[in-house]
């Protein structure tokens, strides 16, 4: 029976450590599987066009800066993606303040025509974005907003707001009620309470929006593409796709484009991690 | 009173909201942002942007196209196509040229919305295939009278090279590139190891080398048909000609009789799909695209490939020395019981510089006219030839020495073969889309070319 026993003990140690050998090589080979396209992106970048063609996946024989060098030189990726930061940031901050106020008010407050209001709202994720294309064109175009600065911000505004006050409604609806009570109590304003109770409690799912947010309008296209017309106005989606020309693709070129502006965005992401996983959590439920 | 009091509340936050928007650091913002409003309306106007017509008297031609200035220098029609532009800029210091450049498959959806909505650019290409469309939906201004007023012109064109844009006898738009899509593209050392000194002249031929290469182990042709237009676009249309001559394609085009369910299409099917079925293709054609396909034949993996003249300058470019000295130029071998006519490669111009219609101002309209004209003449195309882009101006002038081999050898070759209509750039995109879709299916072997035949006829008869 001891020596059962002793037989036994081993065999289990090893089949628990075989099966955590399996699942880290799964999960390892998962993660690899998500880490080399933008590693092969950035080796790539750095091979000439001839290279590339004749085998995508080796590595450049030399350290070549030609792509960096027409990248800076020849495009005009630089104002691009100012053009693109400049939307992203203006459009999370008006939808955060816009869904914050909104979502507070349709979570806490019952009156009459709430749920007309939050329907109204939540419709507008159910519209095909390419089937607004053109009539948002013409009505932005006879009221003379479109090729401006602050065209762009209509639409990601508008798009962005319908999720974002859905996630926030029932976030606020999860936080007790009694802690604003308390507060009132002790005298708070409706101000004061809003900003200073309600808003730091909400910072999960106002930090998930503002990641879902930033990501819809760093990357959006078609209205980008049809909105604004001057070159000085372009985004970096739109922009990329100039690297194509109609019947060839200068990749390693495209990919020093990919390099140079996902890199300020991967910067800001290793910088914020901790906080947008934390935010991706939070909305994990409804997201 | 708990109602109305609710009611107050929600009036005052409202209210709140709107005037304070919460913090003053945003109402600073708002400022800010109304400040460089300002600025940059002022900024604009003064470059002159803001304003669509004339400020301080200049004129504005707005054009759109699917170039772009970065690829200047790698393409031989973009870099003739911005040179001539620039030119013709300095000629005319008192015009504004605003130029709205993307790239194509950006282009496609932009221009139908500008459409849609009414807001064409003064100058835009048009698909041969698009021109049905734009003349029905009075998008597209009629240029024959000034084609016809300057015969010099319009007659400095190759054979049929307005066709795709020409409607009931008038012409939209003037072609600029030119191309034939449906090369041959063979690596004569490996075909002589099977025992080709040239590329076959027969089907059957065709067939027997395809069985050498395959005991040998070699893909015959590589087809990257992923993006699902290389089959129809650079076999098809040749294949199909070869069985069915160009006045099927005619009568196809013009709605007059010919159905795609007729035999002769038919059996141009079949016969693709025999050659699939006999492993002519590489395994992964579906998955693999129109550029992955370049890697295999430059990696020898593959002996052939067909493919437009614009893979000339990706030859030039990318191929490695010893694919590049072997690499001949070809077409696609007779066929028994077909057309007349054998010698035939599709090709043709696919796209054309248009004028809108809402260019009505008779001033406006010549001068866009003769901006139109710098784009598609001598003045782009002596460029674009000499960077080995295939015109539609029939003499282009440049220099041979300096061109790739390939171009020159396809140059020579041309003269005796005569152009059939590429089905892409001139049939309606909606039959198109299921020829494409449908020749993915046939070339797995997934459906029959009847059947196939049959799709494409319904769509055709849907269409028109």
């Amino acid at each position: 029976m001891a020596e059962l026993k002793k037989n036994a003990v081993p065999a289990k140690k090893v089949g628990k450590s075989i099966g955590k050998v399996i699942c880290n090589a799964v999960l390892l080979l998962f993660s690899f599987s998500c880490i080399f396209p933008m590693v092969w992106i950035f080796y790539s970048s750095f091979k000439t066009q001839a290279e590339f063609t004749q085998s995508s996946t080796a590595l450049p024989q030399a350290l070549n800066l030609k792509n960096y060098i027409s990248v800076f030189t020849q495009t005009k990726l630089g104002m691009y993606m100012l053009n693109s930061a400049r939307n992203t940031i203006l459009s999370v901050l008006i939808i955060i303040v816009f869904s914050f106020l909104a979502g507070y008010v349709l979570s806490r407050y019952r009156f009459r025509g709430r749920s007309l209001i939050y329907n109204y709202f939540i419709m507008g994720m159910l519209i095909p974005v390419h089937a607004l294309l053109v009539p948002m064109y013409v009505q932005l175009r006879q009221s003379g907003l479109t090729n401006h600065w602050y065209t762009l911000l209509f639409p990601y505004v508008a798009f962005g707001l319908p999720i974002s006050i859905m996630l926030i409604e029932s976030y606020i609806a999860s936080i007790p009620k009694e802690l604003e009570e308390a507060a009132s109590i002790d005298g708070c304003g409706f101000f004061r309470c809003l900003f200073q109770i309600v808003f730091p409690l909400a910072m999960p799912i106002l930090s998930t929006v503002a990641i879902i947010q930033f990501f819809a309008v760093w990357n959006e296209f078609s209205f980008s593409l049809i909105l604004v017309n001057s070159d000085t106005l372009r985004t970096v989606p739109v922009g990329l796709t100039m690297f194509k020309s109609a019947y060839t693709v200068d990749y390693p070129r495209l990919m020093a484009g990919i390099m140079t502006t996902t890199l300020p965005v991967m910067i800001l992401y290793f910088v914020f991690s901790k906080r947008i996983i934390e935010g991706m959590v939070a909305g994990a439920v409804k997201g | 009173m708990k109602k109305k009091l609710l009611a107050a509340l929600m009036a005052v936050t409202l209210a709140a909201s709107m005037t304070a928007c919460g913090a003053p650091q945003a109402v600073d913002d708002d400022k800010d942002s109304k400040d460089t409003a300002q600025t940059e309306e002022k900024k604009e106007q003064d470059s002159g942007e803001a304003s669509e017509e004339s400020t301080d008297g200049k004129t504005t031609i707005t054009v759109i196209c699917h170039q772009s200035r970065s690829n200047i220098g790698e393409g031989g029609f973009t870099t003739g196509f911005f040179g001539a532009l620039d030119t013709w800029q300095e000629e005319h210091p008192d015009v504004e040229v605003k130029v709205e450049e993307m790239d194509q498959t950006a282009y496609q959806t932009k221009i139908n919305s500008l459409g849609a909505s009414g807001d064409m650019p003064d100058l835009f290409m048009m698909k041969g295939s698009w021109t049905k469309t734009f003349v029905e939906n009075g998008w597209v201004s009629d240029i024959t009278a000034e084609l016809d007023a300057d015969q010099e012109w319009k007659n400095a064109y190759i054979k049929g090279g307005f066709d795709a844009a020409t409607r009931d006898d008038k012409i939209y738009g003037v072609p600029q590139e030119s191309m034939s899509t449906g090369m041959v593209y063979y690596n004569s050392d490996m075909w002589k190891e099977i025992g080709y000194e040239t590329f076959p002249e027969t089907w059957d031929e065709l067939l027997d080398a395809v069985d050498k290469f395959k005991e040998k182990g070699i893909t015959p042709f590589v087809m990257g048909n992923k993006p699902n237009w290389p089959a129809e676009s650079c076999w098809l249309s040749t294949l199909g000609d070869r069985f069915t001559g160009p006045d099927w394609t005619q009568s196809i085009l013009e709605g007059s009789g010919a159905k795609f369910t007729d035999e002769a299409f038919v059996k141009a099917l079949t016969a693709f799909q025999e050659l699939a079925q006999r492993g002519a293709f590489n395994e992964d054609i579906n998955s693999i695209d129109d550029t992955e396909q370049n890697t295999v034949y430059f990696n020898k993996k593959a002996a052939a490939i067909v493919n437009g003249t614009w893979f000339i300058p990706t030859i030039d470019n990318s191929a490695p020395e010893d694919v590049k000295a072997a690499t001949k130029l070809a077409i696609l071998p007779s066929v028994e019981g077909g057309a007349e006519n054998q010698k035939t490669v599709s090709g043709g111009p696919a796209w054309f510089m248009s004028l809108s219609s809402k260019v009505t101002d008779p001033a406006k309209r010549e001068l866009a006219m003769d901006l139109l004209k710098a784009l598609t003449d001598e003045r782009q195309a002596n460029v674009t030839a000499s960077m080995g882009g295939v015109t539609a101006w029939a003499n282009p002038e440049y220099d041979t020495a300096k061109v790739p081999a390939l171009f020159n050898e396809y140059n020579a070759m041309i003269k005796d073969i005569t152009a059939v209509p590429i089905y892409d750039a001139c049939m309606d995109a909606s039959v198109i889309e299921t020829m494409n879709v449908g020749l993915q299916s046939l070339l797995i072997g997934e459906k029959a070319p009847e059947e196939l035949a049959d799709e494409i006829q319904m769509e055709q008869e849907l269409a028109q």
